[in-house]
């Protein structure tokens, strides 16, 4: 692969994956303060990673997958157990927007209660992710990923249902 | 009960937080890399500087004969190579395959940050055995003159020596790496045991 080739696959998977990626940093961080330092972390090691892309998964599952393992090995500032949900809009204008607003901190605030591999796992299901892909990512079977998913969905539904009522 | 699907929805059409631009993106990345080779080239700058420096000094003191120039070679390559195996291992260490599968990927980070010695252990071993008979064979031509008690004490100090520091730097590195990649590790064990729930 030329340097062109590389620069060029970059841009490509940068402009595709980029608003994803930021979202799956978010998600497993929650804290926008290092979402910055882990999304760079992920890109640096695209590009250096991007000579042994073959094209046998998609562009998008194989970034996936480069930055669930950064995630993995990401080093935190802050402990786990201190969490930032506030994200930061300075758009929100009218009610329908607020309310947008405040379910979407109740979601990360939800998604936050869940454990290291959960988190990383909803993160790529909430992306759209299939669960071919996520296993292709994770290295886990359909299976496996299947029982996770179901197991982290009502877990999740259930905390927004808490969240929704005021109960958390 | 809230559906997924609308969270799904709600997710993916959320607000973007702040974030750099394409350039300035690229640019962080071109300057991370060229950081992190700047520091390599100074790291092995500082290294051969240090070797050059050493084979001068050994030369200039000890005066060049069949016995010192053999010497002085064996030391030099036991030198280099000890450095350069060490230099390519902690490259590998550093450099993760990011692109296994989650499983694959923890499973070969544990390994790697769990022993980062392992691999370079007996192949340094070897390259400090060479630097050892390399500085005897210097000091065999330097000690003729002196008595034999004297000789042997000068030979076993000088065989010892290089042995020690190279003993004393795996202990060092290690404890080093423990302590800097005690939480990553742990964070890790447990993330296998999470993914390895799946076979009970």
């Amino acid at each position: 692969m030329t340097y062109v080739e590389r620069e060029r696959l970059f841009v490509r998977m940068f402009e595709q994956n980029r608003a994803g990626i930021r979202r799956f940093c978010y998600s497993y961080l929650n804290s926008v303060n290092e979402v910055d330092d882990l999304f760079q972390e992920i890109m640096t090691n695209v590009w250096n990673n991007l000579p042994k892309f073959r094209g046998e998964a998609s562009l998008s599952t194989w970034v996936y997958r480069i930055a669930v393992n950064t995630a993995l090995i990401h080093r935190r500032r802050r402990r786990p157990s201190e969490q930032l949900h506030d994200m930061p809009d300075h758009r929100v204008s009218t009610q329908r927007d607020l309310e947008r607003q405040e379910q979407l901190q109740a979601l990360h605030r939800a998604i936050g209660q869940l454990g290291d591999q959960d988190r990383l796992i909803v993160s790529l299901l909430l992306e759209g992710l299939t669960y071919k892909e996520i296993a292709d990512i994770t290295g886990i079977t359909v299976n496996y990923v299947g029982v996770k998913i179901s197991r982290i969905k009502q877990a999740l539904e259930q905390l927004m249902t808490e969240v929704n009522h005021g109960t958390v | 009960m809230v559906r997924f699907e609308e969270l799904q929805q709600l997710w993916q059409n959320q607000p973007q937080p702040d974030g750099p631009a394409l350039a300035a993106e690229s640019s962080g990345i071109a300057a991370t890399l060229r950081r992190f080779r700047h520091r390599q080239y100074l790291i092995n700058g500082i290294k051969l500087a240090v070797i050059v420096w050493l084979t001068w000094f050994m030369l200039s003191r000890l005066g060049l004969s069949v016995l010192t120039g053999l010497g002085v070679g064996l030391f030099v390559a036991g030198f280099i190579s000890t450095v350069v195996i060490d230099w390519r291992i902690q490259s590998a260490i550093t450099r993760l395959d990011f692109t296994y599968p989650s499983v694959g990927f923890v499973d070969a980070t544990l390994e790697r940050l769990r022993d980062p010695n392992a691999p370079f252990r007996w192949i340094g071993w070897m390259c400090i055995a060479l630097v050892a008979v390399g500085i005897n064979l210097m000091f065999a031509g330097r000690s003729a003159t002196e008595c034999l008690p004297s000789r042997i004490a000068s030979h076993i100090a000088v065989t010892l020596l290089p042995f020690v520091a190279f003993a004393f730097g795996l202990k060092v590195r290690a404890k080093r790496y423990t302590m800097e990649y005690k939480p990553l590790l742990e964070r890790l064990a447990a993330m296998k045991a999470a993914l390895e729930e799946r076979v009970q």
